[in-house]
């Protein structure tokens, strides 16, 4: 195939990238880490760079289709904008990037022939960035004189795998949340709802940390397996655990140390950003292990709570990270009810506070109808029963009767 | 009319040791879920959890105990009556309640004078009880949820994505308590409007004679 490229010797990729051999060590630990697992796999990982058909010796690249559907460039740039050879470096060498939007040098024709090419050879994996704009029969989103959601429906259905990377590709992301006026829906739901059962991975994130990425291609490419997914199709060891599990600032929480206020001492101490709305005790991602930008800082590390960017349920749009977290500094999201918007404290205070000020003038009126305690009066025959003698349930005294129906008469 | 006579068959200990149980637990588990929602008193947010999951499964133990003592225990089916029946007739439908759900309401309205004559719990009351019960069970449901050892269960899984994400079902288990306490506020309420026969029974297990109710006939002796 025209546009394969081939490996020379794993060493001679990474002298050409000028990567020492420490520093190739240093890079499958932290695909180690972000994959979730022990630094005793270290040497593994590096086996599995090394010694895959791929790595090692001459041989077929693993080809890779990098499509962007209704995106923001966000999650391709968290890949590739880096300044030194790094982990995601190394492996976008490893891997045959045949069509990429952005990074791709060729453009127009030649690279839509170029996915058409990939399809046609098969065996494949489909990197998926963005969400499918199902609006306008799809025409909310063109490519190339296609639709977004024709062009990735032809490309997923002959895919190994497609990874949903980002919230968008997962479930729509932002551009589900309301009024979500392109019918945005991730690659899952789409295949699943056109009855295509390609394999889906589910890496979320606004962006996703780009080593997620390389944890999962490690696995898909070199080791040839899936990773463990969890019931939403995420690397279970990425996204099974909260932010809140493994937060640095937990300690501040469980001290009861907290910031109330953006520019209190209080934040200058680095105290837990809980009551500022952070979305870590319900968001699920190792954000807090991996970290950002090669591990040097990740959102709540350099002061900002987590807006809870990894929640996104692949088969519900509506549950999008940003519709389900915003506002973002309150502890509650908006309820929404057509284009208004409402919090839970004010319905939930307000009906409270409703039924006890209607209690209070309750109380007022029982105390007026002499109801209270003592003073009330029972009824001395069941108003059912009087209307319906022949039927009744209470065996009365007929004086009683009488009197009940002389009390109606009189007008109760 | 005079009052009916509070006897102690009414409420048989062990259900007054329910009732409390309920009591503490509920007061322990809004003023601890407060301060989860938000620590208003942060000094006390490290052990906030703690006193609220164990009082979560105290409560939903409580209820189901409460449930299975009714099919074994017996209580007075009326005030006014030292006569027995099983614990779990008083919580079905009874004649002497027949038709009068229409009365209960009109009197909470003010469109009736004189209150409605009624078994042990009224109709609204025992409705609001059981739902109660039910509301427990969904309160719990939403609490293991969300608490992380078990929020990876098959059914707690299911559960959040039914509710739309791990934010919309807190939002379902803070509108929960809300019900608690609402349900709490007219339950207090209506049991001082009655008088404090009633709260001197269940809290203090003191009796109070009056008016006999014949559960037979369904209607109040006459002396």
């Amino acid at each position: 195939m025209v546009n394969e490229a081939n490996a020379a010797t794993f060493d001679s990729i990474l002298e050409s990238r000028g990567v020492s051999r420490r520093s190739f060590m240093k890079l499958c630990g932290a695909v180690a880490a972000a994959a979730g697992l022990s630094q005793l796999t270290v040497a593994q990982v590096a086996d599995a760079l090394e010694a895959s058909v791929i790595g090692a010796t001459e041989g077929n690249l693993y080809p890779v289709i990098w499509m962007e559907g209704a995106s923001c460039t966000g999650c391709t740039e968290a890949f590739a904008q880096i300044d030194e050879p790094d982990p995601a470096t190394v492996v976008l060498e490893l891997i045959s990037l045949n069509y990429c939007e952005t990074l791709s040098a060729a453009a127009g024709y030649s690279m839509e022939e170029a996915r058409k090419q990939t399809i046609e050879a098969g065996n494949y994996i489909l990197v998926y960035e963005g969400s499918l704009s199902r609006a306008f029969d799809g025409n909310a989103l063109r490519i190339a004189g296609e639709t977004g959601i024709d062009s990735f429906r032809e490309t997923a259905e002959h895919a190994n795998a497609v990874v949903a990377l980002g919230s968008c590709a997962v479930n729509g992301g932002w551009t589900a949340a309301y009024p979500n006026a392109s019918d945005a829906v991730g690659c899952q739901k789409y295949l699943r709802d056109n009855g295509i059962e390609t394999p889906v991975i589910n890496i979320p994130g606004c962006p996703p940390n780009p080593e997620w990425l390389v944890a999962v291609l490690v696995d898909v490419v070199l080791m040839g397996v899936l990773p463990e997914l969890n019931a939403d199709n995420k690397p279970a060891v990425i996204f099974n655990q909260t932010i809140h599990d493994n937060c640095q600032r937990r300690g501040h929480f469980e001290n009861g140390e907290f910031v109330y206020q953006f520019g209190s001492e209080e934040e200058a101490k680095g105290y837990c950003l809980y009551p500022l709305g952070c979305r870590g005790p319900q968001t699920r991602a190792n954000c807090g292990v991996v970290r950002y930008n090669h591990r040097r800082s990740w959102c709540v590390e350099s002061g900002a709570p987590c807006i809870g960017c990894c929640e996104a349920d692949p088969m519900n749009p509506g549950d999008n990270w940003v519709e389900v977290n915003t506002p973002f500094f309150k502890r509650n999201r908006d309820l929404r009810i057509g284009s208004w918007t409402i919090q839970p404290d004010v319905i939930a205070w307000g009906l409270t506070g409703l039924v006890a000020a209607a209690l209070v003038v309750h109380g007022f009126g029982m105390k007026a109808m002499g109801r209270i305690g003592e003073s009330r009066k029972t009824e001395l025959v069941r108003e059912w029963d009087l209307k319906h003698p022949e039927q009744s349930i209470g065996v009365y005294d007929e004086a009683d009767i009488k009197e009940a129906l002389e009390k109606k008469k009189g007008g109760k | 009319m005079a009052h009916l006579a509070h006897y102690k068959e009414a409420h048989p200990l062990p259900f007054v040791i329910t009732h409390y149980v309920n009591l503490v637990c509920m007061i322990i588990l809004i003023l601890t879920g407060f301060m989860i929602h938000f620590p208003s008193l942060p000094v006390a947010e490290g052990v906030m959890r703690g006193p609220h999951i164990l009082c979560g499964f105290i409560l939903v133990i409580n209820a189901i105990v409460r449930v299975i003592l009714a099919f074994v225990l017996e209580s007075a089916p009326t005030l006014g009556t030292r006569i027995t029946v099983k614990d779990y007739k008083v919580w079905l439908p009874q004649a002497d309640n027949k038709h009068q759900l229409i009365p209960w309401l009109k009197y909470y309205f003010f469109l009736k004078k004189e209150h409605p004559i009624a078994a042990k719990y009224g109709v609204p009351q025992k409705l609001a009880y059981i739902a109660v019960f039910f509301l427990i069970l969904l309160m719990f449901w939403t609490g293991t949820a969300l608490w992380e050892p078990t929020a990876g269960l098959p059914f707690n899984q299911w559960l959040i994505g039914f509710c739309g994400g791990l934010m919309s079902l807190r939002i379902v288990h803070y509108f929960g308590m809300f019900v608690f306490l609402i349900f709490m506020l007219i339950h207090i309420y209506l049991c001082c409007m009655e008088g404090v026969a009633c709260l001197k029974l269940m809290f203090l297990r003191k009796e109070t004679p009056g008016a006999e109710y014949d559960v037979l006939k369904h209607v109040e002796k006459k002396h």
